[in-house]
């Protein structure tokens, strides 16, 4: 129906919308330099027609909603590229650091070594020279401290990169909490069929931070957005935030934990990751390096001075204090052994003014590194041995007494013998052996969630419990506490007269096969021979020599450490045996592997480490480059998509106020209109 | 009104371009002021490594050069004594020569013995001869090598023994730089000692006084024979200090081949991104200041 109200009505109609139009372009203009800000274009619609007779009449408009234009996929990728970013540029920045201690300097390692080596040479000239000696002692104690300083450099760095893992741990628990509450505002307004889309751009930008630090995948979904690690621990989900945690490990770092997982090693793109990789990976794999070449450097000179005698006539000693048999460390603790100058064995005959042994040292210089024992176990200290009378505790019990009769130990499995494969070795705690009532087996499993105890009735023997465990069922001689069934995962064997249980169950459930989780205890009671140092070496190879199992094993300061070379942080270390008294109990180690295959000179070695720093750093800043040139190309999408351009806002507000303009010279013209139709009666009457 | 959008914020491209281009001009400053393009392993690790390993070189290089230098003057004076030795010996032949005329009186034949005694304590002194500190013919050990012995026949025993020392000069070259004294001065029927001695018992008994000359006439040949050591040695030394200079030289343009920043290209490209940092810089002051705002008035 067409009539003047109609008219005006239609005229007031658009005055509302193009009124809220330009309060669309007024809100772009004032956010023009708000970061994160998506611009807002008014949805304009033609309201629905009515239709009177054979016409339709038009009902003018109304602003149906302002939307922000936005690209979620792009923001996706612009999030994907910014945890690369974070990665690289934790990584680069932390590395660059790092390759200071190996610029080439008159104080280099490299340099100390040369100088060391060169004062061996001036010595030969004149072995009986007091200053020339001295000159060796010096340049080995400056090697030595240049050792000392560029390790503690590293682990210093080691921890200042650690408190970065905590502190991005918090910064990430914030956002995750700002994150959570802005979720449920938005899903409020959304309720409230209102505009969310301030808060829209706020979360995008919080999760563009959170993107910095830590790896996150994003699900959109009806009540907001799902955030979750790459490996998919929760961050947020709706209104709620999971807040991520850190413990401290064996090495004294933190791990960062969520919901009771350890998910360090699991971390692949953001700061964090690019931190723990930097602590975890990187130093360590340099420090280890250190650690070889100066064990390597150590032993070869020590071992040379040892072979001929010094000044005063009577053998050399060490020149360096002795590194641990890994060289664990040895590093940060390397020292110069003796002061005096006189101890250096120059001399092949005992003559005092014999140079002839110097050669010897010198040859160290063109000597290949070795390899060290156990390269991947954290050593701390020298192993400790055993000797002839020792006796192996069980369960507190030191007798010897074994079914009525002594019990010998001998030596087990040949050194490499397969864990497996030595079930049944009863050369001396045979199948036939009654368990002592009391004696208990431990096993735990997957990093402690089960434990099954198994206890030795009266009459059991050891074949029995070695039964019982590797088929699963309990024989009538065994009686099983606990709750879980025995377990076919556990492989029950005698290694070297000592009972081991192995678990050998993956824990599917992180798509790995979990090994090395060995739990070791025997099951009677026996006494060592000169040989028992062998016992336990026996199955440090036993261990060592399995590739199935992949675990790797060593005596360290009494204590009996396996080590996953896998590099999880849940290294299963267990306990067995006591030795001279002291438990062998395990502690989780860290992952030492020394990248730079040995068999090389000094120099050569220090040379690749050089070559690998610089690597490292070269290509991590390339990947950083490259994924700062994507992340600037997706921002320029995103500003050419959403970025408010003032000239358009502009040319929009010349256009809405003309059309204000229009829509008031509409009603000014209905109400001259009106006027006249009101006045029409008078002009007649 | 569908062409396509562009940034309407340029600002953060421009400035990461101007901060790259920092980023290369620093690079360039640096490479320009060290004189090296390998200022951190990550400049060139493959070169980073190989400098470690020519600077291991050069050092020992040096190293050799600096024992040639100490070992040089040992040899020499080792070379100059044993050219004494060799004179005095002359001298001692003469004097026998002289002495087994048989014209001569007994107590011109006394004057010949009292100049011969002076040459032989000459000898033994010459024999320990010390050069800083250390006896040259004492083998490895380092006693005084020759002794008055008043039992022994020579009247001189020898208290050092056969040791030999090498120094290292080059890589895996070896130099024997001593003789022990007992091979030079006790040579088999060419003692020194024992050679005067021999003269001088055949001048004051006036018999087999040619034989006795003969006799010191063997030590001098054996002595001049044993003295071509260390000129072989001191020759040696010389040939290889030439060698390890040529070997510096080299190590020195190896060095220079990896590190050494190409000065020209560097400035080249040095005053290229300046005029690049320039360009950035008025490019960003020329965006517009002004918007269609402006002109709607």
């Amino acid at each position: 129906m067409s009539s003047l109200n109609g008219a005006l009505a239609i005229a007031t109609g658009a005055l509302q919308a193009e009124q809220g139009a330009l309060n669309a372009t007024t809100n772009n203009v004032a956010n023009v330099n708000t970061p994160g800000y998506s611009r807002v274009i008014p949805v304009l619609v033609e309201n629905p027609p009515v239709v009177a007779g054979s016409l339709t009449y038009g009902e003018g408009v109304s602003l149906q909603k302002l939307q922000a234009v936005r690209d979620p996929i792009l923001q996706l990728r612009i999030q994907e590229e910014t945890q690369q970013q974070g990665q690289f540029n934790s990584l680069v920045s932390s590395l660059q650091q790092l390759q200071v201690n190996f610029t080439s300097s008159s104080s280099d390692i490299g340099t100390q070594i040369s100088n060391l080596f060169s004062s061996l040479n001036q010595l030969s000239t004149d072995p009986t020279n007091l200053s020339l000696r001295q000159g060796v002692l010096t340049a080995a104690g400056n090697l030595a401290t240049t050792f000392n300083n560029t390790a503690q450099n590293l682990t210093q760095q080691q921890s200042s990169l650690d408190l970065n893992v905590s502190q991005d741990v918090t910064q990430v628990n914030t956002l995750t909490t700002q994150i959570a509450q802005l979720n449920t505002q938005i899903s409020d307004l959304q309720g409230l069929n209102q505009d969310a889309s301030s808060f829209v751009d706020q979360r995008d930008v919080l999760i563009g931070q959170l993107s910095n630090l830590v790896d996150v995948s994003e699900i959109r979904s009806d009540n907001g957005v799902t955030l979750t690690t790459g490996n998919g621990a929760p961050l947020v989900v709706g209104g709620q935030s999971f807040a991520l945690s850190t413990q401290t490990n064996a090495a004294g770092f933190q791990d960062v934990f969520s919901q009771g997982n350890d998910i360090t090693s699991q971390l692949t793109s953001g700061d964090l990751a690019g931190a723990i990789q930097a602590r975890d990976q990187t130093i360590p794999g340099l420090l280890s390096n250190l650690d070889t070449l100066a064990s390597g450097i150590a032993n070869g000179l020590n071992t040379a001075n040892q072979g001929g005698y010094d000044l005063n006539g009577a053998a050399g000693g060490d020149i360096f204090v002795a590194p641990p048999a890994s060289g664990a460390g040895y590093a940060t603790n390397i020292a110069v052994q003796i002061t005096d100058p006189l101890l250096i064995a120059a001399s092949s005959d005992g003559s005092a003014g014999s140079n002839g042994n110097v050669a010897a040292l010198s040859a160290v210089a063109n000597q290949p590194i070795a390899e060290l024992a156990t390269p991947n176990l954290n050593e701390q200290d020298s192993p400790a041995t055993l000797s002839a009378g020792d006796v192996l505790t069980v369960g507190g019990q030191t007798s010897v007494t074994a079914g009525g009769t002594t019990f010998t130990y001998t030596a087990g499995p040949t050194a490499g013998a397969n864990l497996n494969e030595v079930t049944g070795d009863v050369a001396t705690l045979t199948a036939a052996t009654p368990l002592i009532a009391g004696d208990v087996v431990t096993a735990t499993r997957g990093g402690g969630q089960l434990t099954t105890t198994y206890t030795a009735g009266a009459g059991a023997t050891v074949g029995d419990l070695v039964q019982a465990i590797n088929s699963g069922v309990s024989s009538a001689t065994i009686t099983v506490d606990g709750t879980d069934s025995v377990h076919s995962g556990y492989q029950g064997a005698l290694v070297g007269g000592a009972l081991h249980v192995v678990d050998l169950q993956g824990n599917n459930d992180l798509g790995v096969v979990e090994t090395g989780h060995a739990v070791v205890s025997s099951g009677a009671p026996f006494t060592p021979t000169a040989a028992a140092t062998s016992a336990v070496q026996d199955l440090i190879n036993a261990i060592n020599g399995d590739h199935t199992v992949g675990a790797k094993a060593a005596l360290v300061g009494g204590t009996l450490e396996i080590t996953d070379p896998q590099g999880r942080g849940d290294i299963a270390v267990t306990t067995t045996d006591s030795v001279l008294g002291a438990t062998i109990a395990g502690a989780p180690t860290a992952l030492r592997t020394p990248n730079i295959s040995t068999g090389q000179t000094p120099t050569q070695y220090y040379s690749n480490i050089v070559f690998a720093v610089g690597n490292d750093v070269s290509n991590a800043t390339a990947e950083l480059t490259s994924s700062q040139a994507i992340l600037q190309q997706l921002q320029d999408q995103r500003g050419s998509l959403s970025g408010v351009d003032l000239n358009e806002e502009a040319s929009n507000m010349v256009q809405y106020q003309r059309a204000f303009d229009a829509a008031a010279e509409v009603v000014t013209t209905v109400n001259d209109m009106l006027y006249t139709v009101i006045n029409m009666g008078t002009l007649t009457g | 009104m569908s062409a396509i959008r562009t940034n309407p914020n340029p600002m953060p491209d421009l400035l990461a371009a101007l901060q790259q281009l920092q980023q290369q001009t620093n690079t360039a400053n640096l490479e320009l002021a060290t004189g090296s393009k390998i200022n951190v392993p990550s400049d060139d690790p493959a070169g980073s490594a190989q400098l470690v390993q020519i600077n291991a070189l050069s050092s020992q290089v040096d190293s050799f050069q600096r024992s040639i230098s100490s070992i040089s003057g040992q040899l020499s004076t080792a070379d100059s004594t044993l050219n004494s030795v060799v004179t005095t010996l002359q001298q001692a032949i003469t004097l026998g020569v002289e002495g087994a005329n048989g014209t001569l009186s007994d107590s011109e034949r006394a004057d010949v013995v009292t100049q011969l005694t002076g040459i032989q304590s000459q000898l033994v002194s010459l024999a320990n001869t010390t050069y800083q500190g250390q006896y040259l013919f004492s083998g490895t050990a380092t006693n005084q090598p020759f002794v008055a012995d008043a039992s022994a026949p020579s009247g001189v025993t020898y208290a050092g023994n056969s040791g030999v020392n090498s120094v290292t000069i080059g890589t895996g070259y070896q130099l024997q730089v001593n003789l022990p004294g007992s091979q030079i001065f006790n040579g088999t029927g060419a003692d020194v000692f024992h050679s005067i001695q021999d003269l001088i018992t055949a001048l004051n008994t006036n018999t087999a006084i040619p034989a006795a000359v003969n006799e010191v006439s063997s030590a001098f040949d054996h002595v001049t024979a044993q003295r071509v050591f260390y000129g072989n040695a001191l020759s040696q030394t010389q040939s290889q200090q030439t060698y390890l200079s040529t070997e510096t030289l080299g190590l020195t343009q190896q060095t220079n081949t990896i590190s050494s920043a190409d000065v020209a290209a560097v400035a080249t490209q040095l005053t290229q991104d300046q005029v690049a940092v320039d360009a950035t810089l008025s490019s960003i002051g020329r965006t517009p200041a002004t918007s269609l705002f402006d002109y709607l008035k």
